[in-house]
């Protein structure tokens, strides 16, 4: 018989919660999709595991985070850069590590990027709502890790190290290329305010959290039909009235008021939560059937994870 | 005729008229229906609000021109004059006093009612469901009458408590969970909104029709609502 194994957290960090790849069909009754805000070093991290990719992971914001294993286990860690320690060694991230009974795991503060991924072999068994284990603050599903919370897995056989081949780690930069679909007030918007829209440097604003990034940069007027609120998905970027668009993360409201110029294609959405406040973005527009392609090429390096043994 | 944008990759928004109205309502509740009749198997999501229906689809399943082309199909079947009523209506009860929430005094003094009178307008038109968002379960309910039509408050509450009931413009509510919120909270319904344990939480669907009356303090207690976590309503 298997009892449960736990690992108990000694220092939560700024934010960390539990998340897999979110919850779908539930938006008709105003709750949002969640998930890992970057699912591809989410997948990652389970790879490296030998779990299914979209399996329950510990999404650790910022760093700064510790906990202790009461058993033997692998585990991964992927997602921003920053310094991973076991027992105060250094060690690699985006490997699988080996960590022993008793073994701390300390995860630095972020240098780069702003979310990290901690999955261990054989997924956490965590509580599930509505068919996923997203932890969702604002409608009280989940709740984010405080110190001595325990989370638990059951203890499985070691597996051979892996690692992600390293020109698929994530690559960090102070300024980024975020690409949208057109869609719905975007003819509406005048065409000054689209070059506008296209032309300019936004940087993230300090006010950028699961639900929403807030860009800062040359205000976008409206001067088109009020929007009576609507549905809003994924990537929604909306201008609200002072011209600084907002958009939607995992964590979204489901609906919304605003004029919306367009949607961020799923790759660019892992890209942006990965950027720190101050960031710089510029945003360019792709047609239906680049934004299918481009979509089609991120789903496929999502099933096709490149990772190869770790030897010697 | 209805107007079929793009929203997202998988995702496409049907506008079916410019202003809402109780007919467009009654026409989106038969489309949705309609909808999850004959396009079950390709559809992730279907959200109704106001006058558009937005439809997440699954694009392994269909294109959105194949989409379009079977939701244009299934309008143009749309009989003129819909027959059933499709609705639900939901009789709820609600503690109107102005000693708990603060609200409803000042909304009253404003517009020149007594607070009875005041009660009275919010309970005496039935309202329905245009809209679930903001928070699971939260119903935008409309049309309040032109004399019950408040801004939202200048700096919103940081707690509004479950049950609160609430209006704002030109639509009332009922909070199904505490959150903060900016609404003018009249009274408070002692029903629960929505239920986790169960797969559809909300008590409440788009179209439905909601009819408030009032309940005294006893009444209140005696259908469950909590009334020892009235005290984050202070200003």
């Amino acid at each position: 018989m298997s009892l449960m194994s736990k690992l108990e957290v000694i220092k939560s960090g700024v934010l960390t919660t539990v998340q897999d790849f979110g919850r779908f069909g539930y938006m008709q009754q105003g709750m949002t999709e969640g998930g890992a805000m970057d699912m591809y070093s989410a997948a990652c991290a389970n790879i490296l595991c030998d779990n299914p990719k979209d399996c329950a992971v510990l999404e650790v914001t910022l760093g700064g985070f510790e906990a202790r294993v009461d058993q033997d286990c692998d585990i991964a860690v992927t997602g921003a850069h920053l310094t991973v320690q076991i027992n105060q060694q250094y060690v690699e991230s985006w490997r699988t590590l080996r960590l022993h009974a008793g073994d701390v795991l300390r995860l630095g503060y972020a240098q780069q990027g702003v979310r990290a991924y901690i999955a261990v072999r054989g997924g956490w068994q965590v509580d599930c709502f509505f068919g996923s284990a997203s932890c969702v603050l604002r409608e009280g599903l989940g709740r984010a890790l405080v110190s001595s919370d325990s989370v638990l897995f059951s203890p499985e056989l070691a597996i051979h190290p892996r690692r992600i081949c390293v020109s698929q780690r994530l690559k960090f930069s102070n300024k980024s290329v975020i690409r949208i679909l057109p869609v719905q007030q975007y003819w509406q918007f005048s065409d000054a305010a689209r070059r506008a829209f296209f032309a300019s440097y936004f940087s993230i604003s300090q006010q950028s959290d699961r639900m929403g990034y807030r860009l800062q940069g040359d205000a976008i007027s409206y001067t088109g039909k009020p929007v009576i609120s609507q549905a809003l998905a994924l990537g929604t970027v909306q201008i609200p009235p002072d011209g600084q668009p907002i958009i939607m993360m995992r964590d979204h409201q489901t609906m919304g008021g605003y004029p919306k110029i367009g949607c961020v294609l799923a790759a660019d959405i892992d890209r942006l939560a990965q950027l720190q406040a101050g960031s710089q973005i510029i945003i360019r527009p792709v047609s239906y059937g680049q934004a299918s392609q481009l979509d089609k090429v991120y789903n496929s390096r999502l099933e096709n994870i490149e990772w190869q043994y770790v030897y010697g | 005729m209805i107007k079929i944008e793009t929203c997202s990759l998988n995702g496409l928004c049907l506008s079916l008229a410019d202003e809402p109205s109780a007919k467009v309502l009654d026409d989106i509740t038969w489309f949705v229906a309609e909808m999850r009749h004959h396009l079950g198997e390709h559809i992730v999501d279907i959200v109704p609000a106001y006058v558009t229906v937005t439809l997440y689809f699954n694009p392994h399943s269909i294109s959105r021109f194949e989409l379009a082309k079977k939701l244009r199909l299934i309008f143009a079947n749309k009989p003129d004059q819909l027959t059933q009523k499709a609705f639900t209506t939901h009789h709820m009860p609600v503690w109107y006093d102005p000693e708990i929430c603060p609200d409803l005094a000042s909304c009253a003094l404003s517009s020149g009612m007594s607070v009875d009178q005041l009660v009275q307008l919010h309970c005496q038109s039935p309202y329905r469901v245009y809209a679930i968002g903001f928070m699971p379960g939260f119903a935008y309910l409309g049309d309040l009458p032109k004399p019950l039509q408040f801004s939202r408050k200048a700096t919103p509450r940081l707690n509004v408590p479950k049950g609160a009931v609430a209006i704002a413009e030109r639509q009332t509510a009922i909070y199904p969970a505490q959150t903060p919120g900016g609404w003018q909270v009249l009274g408070l319904c002692p029903t629960p909104l929505i239920d986790m344990n169960k797969p559809d939480i909300c008590l409440l669907e788009v179209g439905d029709e909601v009819i408030f009356h009032p309940i005294n303090e006893q009444e209140f207690q005696k259908l469950g609502g909590e009334v020892n976590k009235l005290g984050v309503l202070d200003e």
